[in-house]
């Protein structure tokens, strides 16, 4: 198994798509995002020139041009840049793409990705650490892909390929950096989360970098004699409640780091299963760690007090426990 | 009108019309029987617009249209029945009545959507534009909206994209307000919102072809599509062709202010006295009318065939109504069914 940054891994599982299948095509100048990014992504522009459209300044034109070319044959990964930019094209992100197949009584398909580097990547200040994915969960009809680890990145993106759905792809700014063991699975289900840690104490509930966060939580648990069970949502749409409930149901306990906001954010979706078919299942109430309902602050101290992080979810997870 | 046109292509641009017509007709009844869901827009005044441009494109080509689209989806090709049950929400239609009148569509024609906001579907269709030059395939994409559209952002970000790229797409802005006067602060004649003077000169400037055609000249609009077509297929990269029309004097919650249209008054050029008041309507602005007198003019067609395609295009729509009408409402599970392509 190799190790490989997340980032990398990324970058190769869209080549590798774009080999495999002609019609794909880049749309948007973003480069999936990172500028730092820049020198793994430069060989894939290079190779697919002609499959490139580098597009102006105009999220909402091209999000709009890119549902269309799926529309007539193509599948375009749009790279829309940060999170809060995907803002500047809401109208054909919520309002056109995901309608189109119901509008057209299933007659139309739109198979489009759009892609963003979302979340607080460390002093993007107000306008660039946008979270948009829990606002994405109120458009029917828009999946959701939001992966944590290196190894899930190529089978998703071929999956989400087959599934001819729109798609709204979510990585995180932090997330390029992480490394961690890459080997060919099988293609999972979208829908279907991971469970990427046994145990029996507790639940974290985490996806993208927050799974992450909760993983490094788990091995610090385990010092102070506390058996974490971790899963990754990979999907936000789909919501894989199954699986959250049969972990549940072994804990009693569960904590949910997600840096959305905390009003109707994909912590409060989570917990909300738990008033219905998860009733009865949690001896204790939910721990939900949120970003605090304020616009993110440029200064790194005020950014880290305001972020879900390791020592948090360890926290939440001890009161639980006590 | 110049004879460009052949003319059996003539005659069935005048059978679309009117059964366009015909189809607006039995939307309005149906309104007036509370039997429309929602609000909706005619096209009537506007006919020679959307069959002009949609028989001047190849079966191969797009279309993409918004809020106004029952004239396009006639002028294609599509189903009276199957259009009017889509727009009173009945299972029989197009999308099995999830879309009703602001979303028509008839996929099976090249036709996958209107969209309901005015601007969003422009880069749409240079989208699509774009995966017919990047496939290497011989259409266009072409797509019909007012002038409202340009007062939004979308507009602007899609002409510029499609500039750019050359991309083989049409642009028609039906401006149906060309006859506003000006507003103070508001704009200036012929686009009473914006601040460009003539709707075609933001394309102009963004290097474009322009054209600016009048909305009762079938056979302008036919060779004005039909060139920017074949520009597009050159290479040459899109067209923006504005149409000029009167807005229609029935209004936003339409009652058939000008009456149910009857052929004859083609040669008669009578005014019904109850209508005066749209006297101009009937002499000058109604596209259906002024077609047929130019057909008669230039001995395409006589009175009794005019008359006889008035009784076929009145016989189908009888047809789509009844078939409308029976139509079924959809059963409540289907609400559940297409969130997901299959």
């Amino acid at each position: 198994m190799a190790e490989t940054m997340f980032g990398v891994t990324k970058i190769k599982a869209v080549g590798d798509l774009m080999r495999r299948d002609e019609n794909v095509v880049i749309i948007g100048g973003a480069n999936f995002g990172g500028l730092l990014h820049s020198q793994y992504i430069k060989p894939l522009f290079d190779e697919f020139d002609d499959r490139i459209l580098r597009t102006p300044s105009a999220e909402l034109g091209f999000c709009g041009l890119a549902v269309g070319a799926a529309i007539a044959g193509l599948y375009p990964i749009v790279t829309i840049g940060t999170g809060s930019f995907a803002f500047e094209a809401w109208p054909q992100i919520v309002n056109e793409a995901p309608n189109i197949t119901y509008m057209s009584g299933g007659k139309v398909k739109v198979p489009v990705m759009f892609h963003a580097l979302v979340g607080i990547r460390i002093s993007g200040a107000a306008q660039h650490s946008a979270r948009p994915q829990a606002m994405l969960m109120q458009a029917a009809g828009l999946q959701i892909i939001a992966p944590s680890r290196a190894s899930d990145v190529g089978p998703l993106l071929q999956a989400a390929r087959e599934s001819e759905r729109p798609t709204f792809w979510i990585d995180h700014a932090l997330l390029f950096e992480e490394t961690g063991g890459v080997e060919p699975g099988p293609i999972p289900a979208l829908g279907k989360a991971a469970i990427v840690r046994r145990g029996k104490d507790v639940t974290l509930v985490g996806y993208s970098i927050d799974l992450v966060r909760c993983l490094k939580a788990a091995a610090k648990l385990e010092k102070a004699g506390i058996d974490a069970e971790v899963i990754d949502l990979r999907t936000l749409c789909p919501l894989d409640s199954d699986t959250i409930c049969e972990s549940v149901g072994k804990t009693g306990r569960l904590v949910i780091a997600d840096e959305c906001y905390p009003a109707a954010s994909v912590a409060s979706e989570i917990a909300s299963i738990f008033t219905d078919k998860g009733w009865g299942l949690l001896k204790k109430p939910v721990k939900r760690l949120n970003f605090p309902a304020v616009p993110v602050p440029l200064s790194p101290p005020l950014e880290l007090h305001l972020i879900p992080t390791v020592d948090k979810i360890v926290a939440a997870a001890k009161q639980l426990m006590n | 009108m110049i004879p460009v046109m052949p003319k059996d292509d003539c005659l069935e641009a005048f059978r679309k019309m009117l059964l366009i017509r015909r189809l607006e007709e039995a939307c309005i009844d149906a309104a007036q029987e509370k039997r429309v869901p929602g609000h909706f827009h005619v096209y009537i005044g506007q006919e020679a617009t959307g069959v002009g441009v949609i028989s001047a494109l190849d079966k191969g080509d797009f279309i993409y249209s918004t809020h106004r689209n029952h004239g396009h989806l006639i002028a294609r090709g599509a189903d009276p029945g199957m259009t009017l049950a889509e727009i009173l929400g009945k299972s029989g239609g197009y999308a099995g009545g999830k879309a009703g009148t602001l979303h028509g569509c008839a996929p099976d024609l090249n036709f996958p959507l209107s969209s309901g906001i005015v601007a969003s579907i422009i880069p749409i269709a240079a989208g699509t534009a774009y995966a017919m030059k990047q496939r290497k395939l011989p259409y266009v994409s072409a797509v019909l909206f007012g002038e409202g559209a340009m007062e939004e952002g979308a507009a602007y970000e899609a002409l510029n994209i499609a500039s750019l790229w050359k991309l083989p797409v049409l642009f028609i802005c039906e401006n149906n307000s060309a006859e506003v006067d000006r507003k103070p602060g508001g704009g200036q004649y012929h686009a009473p919102n914006n601040s460009i003077i003539e709707i075609t000169d933001l394309a102009r400037v963004m290097g474009m072809t322009t054209v600016i055609i009048d909305g009762l000249d079938l056979d302008a609009v036919w060779t004005g599509a039909r060139d920017a077509r074949a520009r597009a297929i050159r290479g040459e990269g899109p067209t923006f062709i504005e149409v000029r029309t009167d807005t229609w004097p029935g209004g936003q919650w339409p009652t058939l202010v000008t009456g149910r249209t009857d052929i004859r008054h083609a040669w008669t050029n009578e005014v019904p006295s109850q209508y005066a008041k749209n006297a101009k309507w009937f002499t000058r602005n109604d596209p259906v009318l002024s077609v047929a007198r130019k057909l008669l003019m230039l001995g395409i067609a006589g009175k009794e065939e005019l008359q006889k395609i008035d009784i076929s295009v009145s016989h189908q729509m009888a047809g789509a109504v009844e078939f409308a009408n029976q139509s079924p409402y959809p059963p409540a599970e289907d609400a559940y069914a297409h969130v997901w392509p299959t």
